[in-house]
């Protein structure tokens, strides 16, 4: 009933370099701590531009608000002006971040390509 | 993964010594019933009293006398494993037990240790005195002589010497006994720990409204149902004298268990006393508006939390209004919380939408009031999303729709409703448990007089 969680990195040199997190499977109590020590991980090695791309989010639960929130703010206490940004949620998943004001919080793209020319 | 080690017959006079790695003749693959192997030329080795001496020194053959030791020692082997390899694995067919002479083996399942055997530590023997398979894995942390006992030795011994077998069973029960009064301790331990989260529950039940204010005219009812025995939902309902309103409150912090449970009394303590005492929540002198009260209290609900707890990426949906019994007029800020409607027989007529994004994760948040009017006979209704994505059997969630097309349906008065919305949850849900926290309350303004 559940799909693991997958995460594929990809970096893309536009404006700036972006670091891309192609989200995929369940991100719950159980998977979402992957996520923040993954990226955890790749901005320790210096990712200053993350982009999650949350179009194959099976399962949002609000631990996985949780671990976005912990990436913005390994982010926020670089000092480096690093940003975070979201794109592609399913309407499942913009749902979700609209009722709990996570649309507030962060910035939301429609798309990969949107959010990227937006760095 | 399997060790090399050399192993060598202890038959032979007491003078002759076996020899330790390294030998090339004697660097065989080691596996259970193996053959063995002629090895006398080196010094260094295990004499036959020495084997004795050790088998004498164990529990399990201590009391077979001399005859039966001297006849397990002829038939013992030496097992030598160097540091780092595996004696076997958890789940192998084993037909020997195994006393160690000196070095140290890690007991372990997979990378979870167990304990650690020195010098003098008997292991093994279940397997090798029936069928069963090893219970973990042995191997070797540094490196390891090992007395290996193969179970035909043991059987033909015992068989001829008496004593022998009852020195055996008698070892075994004081095993058998040991692993009893580990496993009464542990019985003891797990109730204290449930005992403590009992604990924990009853202070927890403090963190709810104990009565629930009576207004002329109104119901007011909330239930919560923990997933577990501690929960990270939240309601409550007070009077705020100051502005001569009820305060009507929902909440849902994001997690389970004890921790969400020690953010839930945080939150919970932080809004009932930012809202009935002012003064020590940066309110000013004199008299404050509603929505004032509202926007002070979030804001410093918010503000404490997150500069105190900066580090825990904890948040918590809350809906927060303040009723005028009077008018039906309410008052409110709704911080990312699952909305909720105002309704009556004809359907739901209006959805409280998040005024605000969560509180406890980003500082210096001002969340919008809204206003709202329950109309005699209507009802407000809120809850958590523990009632909406409860599943059935066939992994089907309950769902908002089921949920305000039960609340619609309507009751007599706030309580009656509750009771029958968790019972149609139940009927739904089946014999799948409970996975979140359900929390639901209700305020009915009953209908005028003149009206009915």
């Amino acid at each position: 009933m559940s799909n693991p969680l997958r995460i594929a990195v990809a970096e893309e040199k536009g404006n700036v370099p972006v670091t891309i997190l192609h989200i995929s499977g369940d991100l719950d109590s159980k998977t979402y701590t992957d996520l923040e020590s993954k990226a955890g991980e790749l901005i320790g090695q210096g990712a200053n531009n993350v982009l999650l791309d949350l179009g194959g989010i099976t399962f949002m639960g609000s631990a996985g608000l949780r671990a976005i929130h912990g990436i913005f703010k390994k982010l926020s206490a670089g000092g480096a002006g690093g940003k975070l940004k979201l794109a592609n949620p399913s309407d499942a998943v913009a749902r979700i971040m609209k009722t709990l004001g996570f649309d507030v919080i962060f910035e939301i793209h429609a798309t990969v390509d949107e959010a990227l020319g937006s760095f | 993964m399997l060790a090399k080690a050399a192993i060598a017959p202890l038959g032979w006079s007491a003078s002759d010594r076996l020899p330790l790695l390294p030998s090339h003749l004697n660097m065989v693959n080691r596996c259970e019933g193996l053959e063995l192997l002629p090895a006398r030329s080196s010094s260094r080795g295990l004499s036959t009293d020495e084997a004795s001496e050790i088998l004498k020194r164990s529990d399990f053959f201590a009391a077979s006398g001399g005859p039966a030791i001297n006849q397990l020692a002829s038939l013992a082997e030496l097992v030598n494993l160097p540091s780092g390899d595996r004696l076997f694995d958890k789940g192998d067919i084993g037909t020997a037990m195994y006393f160690v002479v000196h070095g140290e083996m890690r007991l372990h399942n997979g990378e979870v240790v167990i304990g650690r055997l020195g010098p003098g530590s008997v292991f093994g023997e279940v397997a090798a005195l029936s069928q069963e398979r090893r219970s973990a894995s042995v191997t070797a942390v540094s490196d390891t002589l090992l007395l290996k006992l193969e179970q035909d030795a043991i059987y033909s011994t015992i068989a001829a010497q008496p004593a022998a077998a009852r020195s055996l069973i008698e070892a075994l029960c004081a095993r058998e006994r040991e692993i009893i009064d580990e496993k009464f301790d542990r019985i003891i331990e797990a109730r204290v720990l449930e005992r403590e989260l009992e604990i924990g529950q009853s202070i927890q039940k403090n963190f709810l409204p104990e009565t629930i204010p009576v207004i002329d005219g109104w119901t007011l009812d909330g239930l919560l149902r923990p997933a577990r025995k501690v929960a990270g939902d939240f309601f409550d309902f007070f009077f705020v004298p100051d502005v001569g309103r009820v305060g009507i409150v929902i909440g849902d912090v994001c997690d389970k268990g004890v921790g969400a449970a020690l953010f839930m009394s945080l939150f919970r303590s932080l809004i009932r006393s930012g809202a009935l005492h002012r003064y020590a929540a940066g309110g000013t002198v004199g008299v404050e508006d509603p929505a004032t009260l509202l926007r002070r209290t979030m804001r410093a609900t918010n503000q404490y939390v997150t500069s105190t707890h900066p580090g825990s990426s904890i948040f918590a949906t809350v809906f927060f209004g303040l009723l005028d019994p009077r008018t039906g007029e309410l008052v409110y800020i709704n911080a990312g919380h699952e909305a909720p409607v105002i309704g009556g027989p004809s359907g739901v007529r209006a959805q409280l939408s998040a005024t605000g994004p969560v509180i406890g994760l980003i500082e210096d948040l001002e969340h919008a009031v809204a206003e709202a009017t329950l109309a005699p006979g209507e009802l407000l209704f809120g809850y958590t999303d523990g009632a909406t994505d409860a599943r059935n059997e066939d992994g089907r969630q309950f769902g908002e729709e089921r949920l305000l097309e039960e609340v619609c349906r309507g009751a007599a008065d706030a309580s009656s409703l509750l009771l029958c919305l968790l019972a149609a949850l139940d009927a739904f849900s089946g014999r799948v448990e409970q996975y979140d926290d359900i929390t639901m309350i209700c305020l009915h303004r009953h209908p005028d007089r003149d009206q009915t």
